[in-house]
């Protein structure tokens, strides 16, 4: 895709725009100021007239891209078909994600390759990260409030149990979005792996909340 | 100088010894502690020399990774299959989570390497990709033996199964840096303590999810115990 350029010199939004579709299309290894250039079809220089250096153009377009799938796996969650207390609700939201996970693999590569920098680059796809996790709490609990009828607050142990879950349930999508990423995997096998991790998830959770409250544990609802 | 006159190939055992030095160096201070100066001071040679010895320091950070990550696999290891628990019992289960965090809080810079160089480019991040999928199949193996001595199987397992095996071990293992991160971002005790009991419980859902996976694509049950750890 060939953006507006003004006498041949880019602006601001189309090197962002041009950083954000290699990292679309390509993934985190294509993002250089050579492709960019290239993209865009202007000297190497060009791009730096806009940007002070690579690492801020990556943390940018990293950021788009990450916060478009977060924006994805929000209505994705709420949608009222994916509710759990629907049958088969889980294993569709398994597939669901695989196909995403297949879909959005250069996104998820992004936080693979950049979570763990240091600067604003690694901040920023954190933060976006920290933002997608407390969707996951916010999802457990109100789905784990309607199962048993609970209304009293969450305590401080709770909450924490909670978070900690809500982070293992997203680190154990990501990498079975890596296995997505494989192509020893077929998508149907990945999809169905998702549904049997969110039951095991799930599950977990459920026990260390009931445990919490003093009720029963789960039963394993195992079945597909 | 050799009898030909070449100049002889750096002795095997100084590479050797910058290797162990760096890998001292990985542990003590992480990724972020390991660069050629921090490698000749510690050696007491120049930084110029350090590069007699290994071809870059990308590539010293792969040998030295390995090792630290080689130790780590193994104290692990240690922790999972020690004798005194059989994982019977969500008590057992509790036990080999508080373990496996101490072992983690121990090594928490080998987590470190993980996470930072896990998914670069070229050899580094091949090494150290490499010993990650090393440690996952080790997962895969100890969850194949638990689940062929509570089944009974002593047959072989097809690929679809082997594979299928390995992406679970892969979800127990991505559990277990997740935990990692925690532990070595923590000293709160109250968030330790909510951290043991959640990997206990993802451990007991974990293990029930892929025995539910081994017995849909193997038409193979369960003989004993497995839950066990669930009703307990």
């Amino acid at each position: 895709m060939r953006t507006t350029t003004v006498g041949n010199m880019p602006r601001r939004d189309d090197v962002i725009a041009e950083a954000v579709r290699l990292l679309c299309e390509e993934g985190p290894g294509a993002l250089t100021s050579v492709q960019v250039a290239a993209g865009l079809g202007v000297a190497q220089s060009a791009v730096y007239r806009h940007i002070r250096d690579m690492d801020e153009l990556t943390a940018i377009a990293s950021r788009t891209v990450v916060a478009e799938l977060n924006a994805l796996f929000r209505s994705m969650v709420l949608a009222p078909q994916n509710a759990w207390s629907r049958t088969g609700a889980i294993d569709r939201f398994g597939q669901l994600f695989a196909d995403t996970a297949v879909d959005r693999s250069t996104t998820f590569a992004t936080v693979d390759r950049w979570r763990y920098v240091d600067g604003e680059l690694g901040d920023g796809i954190r933060q976006l990260l920290a933002e997608g996790r407390e969707l996951i709490a916010l999802v457990l609990e109100s789905r784990w409030r309607s199962g048993d009828g609970q209304t009293r607050p969450l305590d401080d142990h709770e909450t924490r149990v909670q978070r900690l879950h809500a982070q293992l349930i997203q680190d154990d999508m990501i990498a079975v979005a890596r296995l997505a990423r494989s192509d020893l995997h077929r998508r149907e096998a990945v999809g169905r792996l998702a549904a049997q991790r969110l039951r095991a998830g799930w599950f977990a959770y459920v026990r260390d909340l009931n445990a919490a409250h003093g009720l029963p544990a789960p039963a394993l609802g195992w079945a597909s | 100088m050799t009898a030909d006159g070449l100049r002889a190939p750096p002795k095997r055992s100084r590479r050797d010894e910058i290797i162990a030095l760096a890998a001292g160096i990985l542990r003590e201070g992480g990724p972020t502690a390991l660069t050629s100066v921090s490698v000749a001071e510690s050696a007491g040679i120049s930084q110029s020399s350090v590069y007699r010895h290994v071809a870059s320091m990308e590539e010293l950070a792969a040998l030295a990774s390995e090792r630290v990550l080689t130790d780590l696999a193994g104290a692990l290891a240690a922790a999972v299959t020690s004798a005194d628990i059989d994982g019977e019992t969500a008590d057992d289960i509790s036990v080999l989570a508080s373990r496996m965090m101490g072992v983690m809080k121990e090594s928490s810079t080998a987590y470190d390497v993980v996470d930072r160089w896990q998914f670069v480019d070229g050899p580094l991040g091949e090494a150290v990709r490499t010993l990650v999928d090393e440690a996952c199949t080790t997962i895969a193996m100890l969850l194949e033996h638990r689940w062929r001595r509570e089944s009974g199987w002593d047959g072989p397992l097809d690929d679809d199964v082997v594979r299928l095996q390995l992406a679970h071990a892969r979800s127990f293992q991505a559990d277990g840096h997740t935990v990692a991160r925690v532990v070595r971002t923590t000293d709160d005790p109250a968030t330790l303590a909510a951290l043991t009991t959640v990997l206990t419980s993802r451990i007991i859902g974990g293990w029930h999810a892929y025995v539910a996976d081994m017995q849909r694509q193997t038409g193979i049950g369960q003989r004993t115990g497995a839950a066990g750890i669930s009703s307990a």
